[in-house]
């Protein structure tokens, strides 16, 4: 095995292994044919990062069971929700810069913001506002840009200490979100992207506004007790959208519902997370389950 | 139907081909303008199989190099000619445009 080989090889280790079994020895011979009639004995320009980007959509669109349209709403309403999380975080976080700076003037911060945070929450807000105005590609690059986003300003602030330092729980809730927009195709009407955002919004204010106050615990997701009644009753609610058949959209509002459901699990503590990691499995079941019970369409093809 | 797939069903009417082939044909037959990368080729062709579009048609080592050869279905041909009408038409209409609007702007 030569060293272009065994770097094309390395490269297919990120594809799921089912794929690799029965793909990874034709693939290698493709790319070994390509390099020998281009008088190639490196990769192509790309050529790695090209394969590392499919074994990640490869892993995406194996891992749920999913219909493409349930994919889509799913998409559509993860974007609504993560630009009310970010919203909604951004005004309490920063709600509490005064207080702090008044309370020690040193404190490490970014410019008028608490922490680099903004520029997560700057990001979901402008791919929702993309999204509205029709630039749905726009919207998918901006979403997938707060993937790295989120981890760096997360290790900026704790390399300098700041004091709105966001918690991973609350940054992987981001991030879960960001990944159902990117694996799917948010929709085109608007109306559905402003109601479950304005929706969102409030029910996210009126939790914010019961939980501790933004100075001693800004990120509202680390409350203990609150939390599960956010999935239970998108539990509720999917059961009746599921009820009157509108089976993507019941789909969907289950899948949303299993970062907040994971991050109630995280943050709850053992009593809760049993009730809750109840829910998870309920959620699961009935997602994974359904597409086999009800006889969905599994068919991931984009036409 | 996106470009690439659709320059990859065009290729298979020549007849069943492997990857490489694929590639080279996918080439020609965009004169040059689309160049995969084997990653896309396999990811559509991932897809193509899934939805019945294309089928894998036996299997060969060349020097130690596995080759895996695919062929158009019959669905894939009707949804390649589909997309061939729909295109057809699509650039009829915008040339007929065209010449309106050369016409108008003569005058």
């Amino acid at each position: 095995m030569n060293a272009l080989e065994q770097q094309y090889r390395r490269a297919l280790r990120l594809y799921p292994a089912e794929w690799r079994r029965s793909n990874e020895d034709v693939v290698v011979g493709t790319l070994l044919d390509a390099a020998e009639h281009e008088d190639r004995s490196i990769p192509r320009r790309g050529e790695i990062a090209n394969l590392v980007l499919n074994a990640v959509n490869s892993r995406l669109t194996r891992v749920p069971s999913l219909s493409r349209a349930a994919r889509d709403t799913a998409a559509t309403t993860a974007l609504a929700v993560g630009a009310a999380v970010a919203l909604t975080s951004a005004m309490q976080l920063e709600a509490g810069t005064g207080a702090v700076r008044a309370f020690d003037p040193d404190i490490a911060t970014l410019g008028p913001f608490t922490s680099p945070t903004v520029v997560v929450y700057g990001l979901w807000l402008g791919a929702f506002f993309a999204a509205i105005a029709g630039f749905r590609g726009t919207a998918r690059a901006s979403v997938a840009a707060t993937i790295p986003a989120a981890v760096a300003s997360r290790l900026i602030a704790d390399a300098e200490g700041m004091f709105g330092r966001p918690t991973w729980t609350f940054l992987a809730l981001l991030i879960a979100l960001a990944l159902l927009v990117v694996s799917g195709s948010p929709g085109r009407r608007w109306p559905a992207f402003v109601s479950t955002f304005l929706a969102a919004t409030a029910v996210l204010l009126s939790v914010n506004a019961q939980t501790a106050s933004a100075f001693q615990n800004p990120f509202w997701m680390d409350a203990p007790g609150f939390l599960g009644w956010f999935p239970a009753l998108t539990l509720a609610a999917a059961a009746g959208v599921f009820a009157r058949r509108q089976r993507a959209l019941a789909t969907a509002a289950l899948v949303v519902t299993l970062p907040f459901t994971a991050a109630a699990v995280v943050n709850g503590g053992i009593s809760q997370a049993a009730s809750y990691a109840l829910l998870v499995a309920l959620g699961l079941v009935v997602v994974c389950a359904a597409p086999r019970l009800f006889g969905w369409r599994l068919t991931l093809e984009r036409r | 139907m996106r470009e690439p797939t659709f320059l990859v069903l065009a290729a298979l009417l020549e007849g069943p081909k492997h990857g490489y082939a694929l590639l080279s044909a996918v080439n020609d037959l965009s004169d040059g303008r689309v160049n995969l990368q084997v990653g896309t080729l396999y990811g559509a062709l991932d897809r193509l199989s899934r939805s019945g579009w294309v089928m894998e048609s036996g299997t060969e080592i060349v020097d130690g190099r596995h080759r895996r050869y695919f062929t158009l279905t019959d669905t894939g041909a009707r949804a390649l000619a589909e997309e061939t009408a729909r295109v057809t038409a699509r650039a009829n209409k915008a040339a007929a445009l065209l010449a309106q609007h050369r016409k108008g702007f003569a005058l």
